[in-house]
């Protein structure tokens, strides 16, 4: 079916095959070609604060252990025990040396060695060595506080899997001075749908806005700010810019320009950063490169898709949704969208807070993503959640399987953006699936691997 | 003032709105007023399954404050299982009302078709709470809500109310936090009010 994916990419309209949103057969190979090849993200060190601290999450469709080391060191190991396979860890966060397991009682450092055998000498063969038998580990790289990892000898270093939008996580991060953390543990929960189906939503969706989150957009959830799809409010409007990478990642940024404004100016002389304190927007500009300014200077939204499977959104609203003299303030939040099977998703989600912020900033950011966006989101997310359901509900019959589905919007009508700061094909379209493209263009070169000769 | 006496001005809990506060601890136990609110939040779920929504915004205070804590599966019993800090979900009674008002709007699409929610109280009790005119009440909820055919949720969940009364009879609800069971819930289930 990757084949045919590929075939009819180069068909005008760009159809997709729906079988790659309903089939497991299809997600046991996506398992395989795309998570196994690609590093995922599993989380923040900030959630790791202190030596033996450790989590369960997944890595593609296996149970894993992070794990901080005594060396403040992360080791990411499979939570399956070497003798039978039981889960080591049932609890989903907490902190030990040490894995037990609940069946034999044998034990794992929590690097991973097997450092402790019941009867090891009375009961087995004198050849047995504990070495042999250590927990598998996924390959680990933290950058910036971001904990990737991956099952792959093959895949390339991090840093090159991140390719172009290594740049752009850089500039969204040190727009705030560099340093983030976490707010609380994460948020997370079910949805019906596929995982590529909210997964390409974050990619480069400003489409679904009008139409989704109409009822959210007639409540005034965003109030005075200008998060408004594609129209802005009075004399200003919003310009969206698309940046997909070779490696199937996304950016999607809009900014705020004035009314008529078909591009963004080339220099910055009054930096803006909607949505963060105006005492620390001198501070914010220092701390970052010209280029990284002009990127994030009067970026209203900006949201995009690290391949394969997280994604992340940055927004403000104000007191639309929170006290009366709350101020616009921005949430930024990171997400995983792990597939159960091929029609459930577990979302997981970050919220994290620039650490030189004050802690009612830090809050009211977090209440704006809880109340609006999370997973109980019940004023704009769950229109998402609804629509991704719609979809499921619909897309499997035996005539409905047979319709290709489109990803045409905006071919061939961006404009490139000239001297863009940051790397990448940037184009002008607000309208546009070419991050979408992007995405599913990597995906169908994973899946097809192996398939020809 | 002094920089210790404006930290601590900051600090007196009372100045700050409901979210920022620490949930108010149980205090005596009042066996003889568990009727009388357990009679008042039979109405008041009565509201929500009836779909009488300004019934229902009606009890709410303004400060009113709604939070869903995050569940937290850890391996000793002995700490809690719900964060003190991250939340599913949070909304003041304005945004509850907006969630409400969605039923009038053509394009509300979660909404529409709607769905029937229905709850189910049990084990109401009674506390004193440290706030005057307050009292703590906890209940089990068990929430169950049905729209089309794939679409059925039941959901259980412990909730805790700070409930204001002047002993006329009137009572508002201040906060309430709702302790799921299950770590992990659908969307469906956090589609729910409690
Ligand atoms: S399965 Fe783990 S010790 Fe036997
Ligand atoms: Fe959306």
């Amino acid at each position: 079916m990757a084949e045919a994916l590929r075939r009819q990419e180069s068909l005008p309209g760009f159809p997709l095959d729906r079988r790659a949103f309903f089939d497991d057969v299809v997600l046991d190979r996506e398992f395989r070609q795309v998570f196994k090849e690609s590093w995922q993200l599993l989380g923040f060190a900030s959630e790791l604060p202190d030596p033996g601290d450790y989590l369960v999450r997944r890595l593609g469709n296996d149970s894993v252990i992070v794990a901080r080391d005594e060396q403040g060191g992360f080791s990411v190991l499979l939570n399956s025990c070497s003798h039978r396979g039981t889960q080591l860890c049932r609890a989903t966060f907490g902190n030990a040396a040490h894995f037990r397991c609940s069946y034999h009682g044998w034990t794992f450092a929590n690097d991973g060695r097997l450092v402790g055998v019941p009867s090891i000498r009375s009961n087995y063969p004198k050849d047995f060595r504990k070495q042999d038998h250590d927990l598998p580990r996924a390959r680990v790289t933290c950058y910036r506080g971001f904990i990737f990892a991956t099952w792959s000898d093959q895949a390339p270093p991090l840093e090159e899997h991140l390719g172009d939008f290594r740049w752009y996580l850089d500039a969204m991060l040190d727009l705030a001075g560099g340093e983030w953390e976490v707010y609380g543990p994460p948020q997370r929960s079910v949805m019906k749908g596929n995982w590529k189906v909210v997964t390409d939503n974050f990619a480069g969706d400003g489409y679904h806005m009008g139409t989704t989150h109409q009822a959210a957009f007639e409540q005034g959830i965003y109030g005075d700010s200008l998060a408004d799809g594609t129209l802005g409010k009075g004399e200003l409007e919003l310009i969206g810019i698309n940046i997909g990478t070779p490696q199937g990642h996304a950016v999607r940024a809009g900014y705020v320009v004035q009314k008529g404004r078909r591009t963004l100016p080339s220099t910055v002389t009054d930096p803006a950063y909607i949505g963060y304190p105006r005492e620390v927007w001198e501070q914010f500009t220092a701390a970052q490169t010209p280029e990284q300014v002009r990127f994030n200077s009067h970026c209203e939204v900006v949201h995009g898709v690290v391949f394969p499977n997280a994604a992340f959104l940055s927004v403000s609203h104000d007191r639309a949704i929170g006290r009366e003299n709350d101020p616009l303030t921005k949430y930024v939040v990171w997400r995983v969208h792990n597939p159960i099977d091929a029609r459930r998703t577990e979302c997981t989600y970050w919220t994290l807070v620039p650490r030189q912020l004050d802690e009612d900033w830090k809050r009211r950011s977090y209440a704006f993503q809880a109340r609006s966006q999370s997973a109980g989101g019940i004023l704009f997310e769950m229109d998402d959640f609804e629509n991704f359901a719609r979809i499921d509900a619909a897309i499997s019959g035996t005539v409905a399987d047979t319709a290709p589905l489109d990803l045409s919007l905006g071919l061939g009508l961006g404009t490139p953006v000239p001297d863009f700061p940051g790397p990448g094909r940037a184009e002008y379209l607000t309208l546009s699936e070419h991050n979408q493209r992007a995405f599913y263009r990597r995906w169908a070169e994973l899946m097809e691997e192996g398939t020809r000769d | 003032m002094t920089d210790a006496a404006a930290l601590t001005a900051r600090l007196d809990p009372t100045d700050l709105p409901y979210e920022l506060r620490p949930f108010p601890a149980r205090g005596a136990r009042r066996t003889e007023l568990d009727n009388s609110f357990a009679a008042f939040l039979t109405e008041e779920s009565a509201a929500l399954d009836e779909c009488r929504y300004q019934d229902w915004l009606d009890l709410l205070d303004e400060r009113f404050i709604y939070q869903l804590p995050v569940p937290l599966l850890r391996e000793d019993p002995s700490l809690p299982r719900h964060s003190d800090r991250a939340l599913l979900f949070e909304a003041t009674k304005q945004v509850l009302a907006m969630k409400l008002g969605r039923v009038g709007l053509q394009y509300a699409w979660s909404d529409r078709p709607s769905g029937v929610m229905r709850h189910f109280l049990g084990a109401v009790r009674v506390f004193s709470a440290a706030e005057p005119d307050t009292w703590r009440v906890d209940c089990n909820v068990l929430v169950t809500w049905s729209r089309g055919r794939d679409e059925a949720v039941v959901v259980t969940a412990g909730r805790q109310d700070l409930v204001h009364c002047s002993g006329r009879g009137g009572y508002r609800l201040l906060r309430r936090r709702v302790l799921l069971d299950a770590e992990v819930a659908t969307h469906e289930q956090l589609s729910v009010i409690f």
